[in-house]
């Protein structure tokens, strides 16, 4: 029995040290992170933005594809295309792939945008599921709708890039809205840089709370229910210093499907989106940097910080869940498709340092966090536990969790401020410190049931519900 | 075990609370800077809101009265105040030659001036910004040199500036490109010379290395009645870059004239079909029997935008054009409809009479 309990405590001993470890790591990765996105951002903002829209420039403007897969989005579809005929961009191409929806999706674009049936040919590049109609509008000529059978996602994302045409295409939530100037801005790494720009990421942002007129979105503010209000924080944190950090180093492992350009005719080429994950967004960028580094040609996936895209997060536990589940599951299925490149020199930063921390930090993060409050329990009730670290620990932690999520509304309030009022600046203070009581524990065990649910082979989307995007005057 | 454990927990404790102390500093500190960038930033905004209806006030009166009693007070510092006072204005639609007055009845022109000498490029980039509402003649000299300056941003900014101006200097084009060897603006270098009233200096771009400067070229030599301009884009029908060539395609269109339409049969048997569809699209703009006997031949391509084009352009001369459609009715009844279709939607957003007139050409 004393030789079981010296065993276990042999063992806490050493997952102990581990933990410290791991957590140690994981901080320093952040706070580096942070420094990065810090220098991005002020890189961001000494730049001057390029108006291409001028006369004769206007028609040098490369071609734009916007493809807009929309299932069950009979709420929001037409208030997210007409968010998008506002675009200030000159050669656009709106091409909204109704996957096989069971409302009346195709029935609301039909009406509200006047769609005529018309013949055109794909040019079947990639494969996708069949398509039923192909459908113009006749308010706006720019407007294609594919009707055709279900196949996910990123199915429909490839049957819109059959029938693009354009140089670019920019891949969006039909829950979004897209500012005005989002596409000039998002397509100036495009235009200026010297390398080969093959992938552009903008920021998202909720638009719960949001005052929402017509298709625009005219007050940012932030929503009063609590769970939306939470994820503002994250969706901040997320992209102000992950990922402008990580774009800082070329080694963006991620551009969120909601709201992410490329360049058509090499998505194409690499097969369009892979159909068997969940994380496709994810996937596409990793193959994306695969393929480049593969060819040894100088290439750059950027993130801008500035042009915005707003969605609508869920405000219910049930629909939250769901998401963060599938979140997890497309992680791991995007690292472990690509499992070569992590730690892999040939694929310089993004294969020794990117995808090594999404790994070790975000996959197997709910895994250590989730273990280590078991831990906690079990020595705590086995009173192996030294009272007075163990608070000491906990507090580090929490510190440490505020001081990254302070830090991010650092770097929102002294360089992009989409957030006028001054309470709505406490309640995101509020947030970041309420955040870690609760909802990041809930959060940890989301995504570790994600994690269990991909070794279980689940490849369920979850239903999302949908509300309309117009805000109540 | 357990002893043991205790041991390095509490050997551990001894490090980590120094370290807890010292992230709650951090943290505090980092919370004040935040709670003051707040506050600054409310107080601005309220600053703003007292300045916008100070102004308002101001131009009820048809914008006669002292320009004076509307500037910030002195006492404000010049450089927010004058950030303000500008966004204020543009958001009143206030005219330009206005703004230049109260520009130049205050001391911020001079201290813009002052600023175009500073050696931190963000200092001369604000002042060049600011001063393309005054236009001061001496100004174009130091607006021109600022183009080949070491900074990207002032140089994007002066030739902005010079373009809003409507003032070109004699700049040369190509020694312009030239000095931009790590990063071609070519959008705001295009909108600058294209400012230019003579437009020989266009001749050199297409000669050049660089695809994108020979598809500048290409679009704007497209000008309507630039006759001389036809034998250039003859030259750019040979191009490599297929873009070229579709640029080139569109250009003709552009120009319109008969003497287009030889060149255009050319392009219209390119080897690209993007290159046909867009001269099948450029001869709907030049009404004439051989447009049509072309289009006829490019309603049978091998490539449906080609033939949609080609409908789509015989639908614009009207009766006759229709005629021609209608030889291919059989064919592709779809087809027809649409490009019928895309016919009138062109004419309903150009307000014109479809088969009349000339219509803007899509790509």
């Amino acid at each position: 029995m004393r030789l079981s309990g010296d065993l276990l405590a042999g063992f806490v001993l050493i997952y102990n040290s581990l933990v410290l470890l791991y957590f140690f790591s994981i901080n320093t990765g952040y706070l580096i992170l942070l420094g990065l996105s810090g220098l991005e951002l002020r890189y961001h903002l000494k730049r001057r933005t390029v108006d291409i829209c001028q006369e004769e420039a206007c028609e040098l403007a490369p071609d734009v594809a916007i493809v807009v897969p929309a299932y069950n989005e009979k709420a929001t579809i037409s208030s997210s295309l007409a968010s998008l005929q506002e675009l200030e961009y000159p050669n656009l191409e709106l091409i909204v792939v109704n996957d096989g929806s069971t409302d009346d999706t195709i029935k609301e674009i039909k009406e509200k945008f006047k769609l005529i049936p018309v013949a055109r040919e794909p040019e079947n590049a990639v494969e996708s599921e069949k398509v039923r109609e192909v459908y113009k509008s006749v308010s706006d000529e720019r407007i294609l709708v594919i009707d055709k059978e279900n196949g996910g996602k990123a199915d429909a994302l490839n049957a819109g890039l059959n029938y693009s045409r354009s140089d670019l295409f920019l891949a969006i939530d039909a829950d979004s809205l897209v500012e005005k100037k989002s596409l000039q801005r998002l397509i100036e790494p495009y235009l200026t840089k010297d390398t080969n720009v093959v992938g552009i990421g903008g920021i998202v942002r909720v638009s719960n709370g949001c005052t929402i007129k017509g298709s625009e979105v005219v007050e940012a503010r932030t929503p009063n229910k609590l769970l939306p209000l939470i994820q503002v924080m994250e969706y901040i944190r997320a992209f102000l210093f992950g990922r402008t950090g990580w774009s800082r180093i070329n080694s963006l492992p991620i551009i969120s499907g909601a709201f992410g350009l490329f360049k058509t005719d090499l998505v194409k080429k690499m097969g369009g989106y892979r159909t068997d994950t969940v994380g496709e967004d994810m996937d596409l960028v990793i193959r994306l940097h695969k393929y480049m580094r593969e060819k040894g040609e100088n290439y750059t996936i950027s993130f801008i910080p500035d042009p915005v895209c707003w969605t609508q997060v869920p405000s219910s536990m049930k629909v939250l869940s769901r998401q963060r589940n599938r979140w997890q599951r497309g992680l791991a299925e995007a690292l472990t498709y690509n499992w070569k490149m992590i730690g892999n020199p040939k694929y310089g930063s993004i294969g020794l340092l990117g995808l090594p921390f999404f790994f070790v930090f975000e996959l197997l993060g709910p895994l250590v966090e989730v273990s280590g409050y078991v831990v906690f329990i079990v020595s705590f009730f086995m009173g192996w536990i030294n009272l007075p670290f163990a608070i000491l620990f906990i507090t580090l932690a929490l510190v440490y969790g505020i001081l990254l999520s302070v830090s991010s509304l650092l770097l929102e309030e002294f360089t992009l401020k989409r957030y006028n009022d001054p309470l709505d600046r406490v309640k995101l203070l509020g947030m970041a410190f309420l955040e870690n009581f609760g909802y990041r524990q809930l959060h940890a065990l989301w995504r570790l049931k994600g994690l269990i649910d991909y070794f279980r082979r689940s490849s369920s989307w979850g239903e999302m519900t949908r509300e309309s995007m117009e805000s109540e005057d | 075990m357990v002893e043991l454990l205790q041991n390095f927990q509490t050997a551990l404790g001894s490090f980590v609370l120094p370290l807890v102390v010292a992230i709650c500093g951090l943290l505090f500190f980092i919370i004040i800077v935040y709670a003051t960038g707040v506050l600054f930033h409310l107080n601005m905004r309220r600053s703003r809101e007292k300045l916008k209806r100070k102004v308002a006030r101001y131009f009820k009166d048809d914008n006669t009265g002292p320009i004076k009693e509307v500037l910030p007070r002195t006492q404000d510092t010049p450089y927010d105040r004058r950030d303000d006072f500008l966004e204020v204005l543009r958001e009143e639609n206030i005219a330009p030659e206005k703004i230049v007055d109260i520009y130049q009845e205050n001391r911020f022109y001079d201290q813009d001036k002052t600023d175009l000498s500073s050696r931190a490029w963000w200092r001369r980039a604000q002042a060049l910004h600011r001063l393309k509402y005054v236009s001061p003649e001496g100004l174009q000299g130091k607006l021109a040199s600022l183009v080949y300056d070491s900074s990207h941003e002032v140089r994007l900014i002066a030739i902005d500036s010079l373009s809003y101006l409507d003032r070109v200097p004699g700049l040369d084009p190509i020694e312009l490109f030239e000095s931009f060897p790590e990063k071609l603006d070519p959008f705001l270098v295009i909108k600058l010379l294209t400012l230019k009233p003579d437009k020989s200096f266009l001749l050199p771009l297409i000669d050049s290395e660089k695809p994108r400067l020979r598809r500048a070229g290409a679009t704007l030599l497209g000008q309507p009645d630039k006759l001389e301009f036809l034998p250039l884009l003859d030259k750019l029908t040979e191009d490599e870059d297929s873009q070229v060539r579709r640029r080139t395609a569109e250009s003709l269109g552009r120009i319109g004239d008969l003497e287009a339409l030889s060149i255009l049969q050319r392009t219209s048997s390119d080897e690209e079909s993007v290159v046909r569809e867009v001269s099948a699209r450029s001869l709907g703009n030049i009404s004439h029997d051989d447009s049509i006997k072309i289009l006829d031949n490019l309603a049978t391509d091998n490539d449906f935008k080609v033939r949609l084009a080609a409908f789509s352009s015989l639908a614009r001369f009207g009766e006759v054009g229709r005629k021609a459609i209608g030889n291919h009715w059989g064919e592709s009844k779809k087809l027809a409809r649409e490009a019928i279709f895309e016919s009138y939607q062109v004419s309903i957003t150009s307000r014109q009479e479809p088969g009349s007139v000339k219509t803007p050409v899509r790509h």
